[in-house]
């Protein structure tokens, strides 16, 4: 069962080692097992951090989390695959075609019924704020085919008898 | 009683020999004849190849019909259904890749709201052309190593200069970035 929002230390720093786990779903994979950069999202219904590519950090989960119903906004997802990507294998920093550079980076957000719950980030390089900015696209589209291609099926925890 | 024999006709053959043929071909050199012989083999083949993949196509169309039953949040991460708008604009760059005899690997919705054809080429070369809810339409040319690219799809004829990187990089051209 996944950690809920008030299980979880949402101040713990990312380590560079630190894993991140999403979902995929089996047909969102080429032939090599290599996932589509069209299965990530860069926003979803709006253009807040929320609506950034969606990830469970390792610090607070197993690979198995992510399909599980509370991780998944209560959608059946057990047939899905579970892909990681280390935090320090995230492309950082992307400069787009303008020349404007953003760095990358996790960010976890909490949720109620799902505490390890993380999104990837963009602000413009240099900003000491650390303010979330949705680049434009080309850098949008790099940051996807960047992680979808680096992104690995996830080692599954081994089950131990009770 | 009637016969159900076949009768012998005589079918009225060309005049035509096997020194006629030799006589022909001496009057024109080998290599014009040969250059002859594969535009006729590749003209055959690009038309059949055509044919087949404007079929396809149409298979495509239907794969589309279906996108659209998908309702919002489809994928469990938050993205809309695809839209009226991005399916018609993918009707139309499917249209464009028949033209040019490109065909798809599969079409699906794609997590950023719209529809996103899927293409592969040769080697780690691959291809998503998507056409988003907001109208927005755009090629990313990527490699398996993460190399990437992305191009505006333009509306129109002039999507000839598209397809044409397109192709190219089907054929295993390496990215520039």
């Amino acid at each position: 069962m996944p950690l809920r929002g008030d299980e979880v230390d949402a101040n713990l720093p990312f380590e560079e080692t630190e894993l991140l786990f999403r979902r995929v779903a089996r047909d969102g994979v080429d032939d090599t097992g290599t996932l589509l950069p069209s299965e990530l999202n860069t926003m979803s219904f709006d253009k807040t951090i929320d609506g950034a590519p969606s990830f469970l950090r390792s610090a607070f989960s197993i690979p198995e989390d992510v399909l599980h119903t509370a991780c998944a906004d209560e959608k059946d997802v057990s047939n899905w695959l579970a892909y990681e990507i280390s935090v320090g294998a995230l492309p950082s920093p992307i400069v787009g075609k303008d020349n404007r550079s953003f760095d990358v980076f996790p960010v976890h957000r909490p949720l109620t019924q799902c505490g390890a719950h993380s999104v990837i980030a963009t602000c413009h390089t240099n900003d000491s704020t650390r303010a979330y900015t949705l680049p434009p696209r080309s850098v949008r589209n790099d940051l996807r085919a960047r992680i979808a291609t680096r992104l690995r099926p996830a080692r599954r925890t081994a089950v131990t008898p009770s | 009683m009637p016969s159900y024999a076949a009768r012998a006709t005589i079918i009225p053959q060309p005049r035509i020999s096997v020194a006629d043929i030799l006589s022909r071909m001496a009057s024109q050199s080998t290599s014009k004849l040969f250059d002859r012989e594969i535009e006729r083999a590749y003209r055959s083949r690009y038309t059949s190849q055509y044919h087949t993949n404007r079929t396809r196509i149409y298979d495509w169309i239907n794969v589309l019909s279906k996108v659209t039953s998908l309702k919002d949040n489809w994928n469990s991460y938050g993205s809309p259904a695809p839209s009226t708008v991005a399916v018609s604009g993918a009707k139309e760059i499917l249209e464009y890749l028949a033209d040019a005899v490109i065909a798809p690997d599969n079409l699906k919705a794609s997590a950023e709201g719209g529809v996103a054809i899927i293409l592969s080429g040769a080697g780690k070369n691959r291809a998503i052309i998507e056409s988003l809810n907001n109208g927005e339409r755009y090629m990313l040319l990527y490699d398996l190593d993460g190399g990437n690219e992305t191009f505006d799809w333009p509306a129109g004829s002039s999507a000839v200069e598209s397809i044409r990187k397109l192709k190219d990089h089907l054929r295993g051209l390496i990215l520039a970035t």
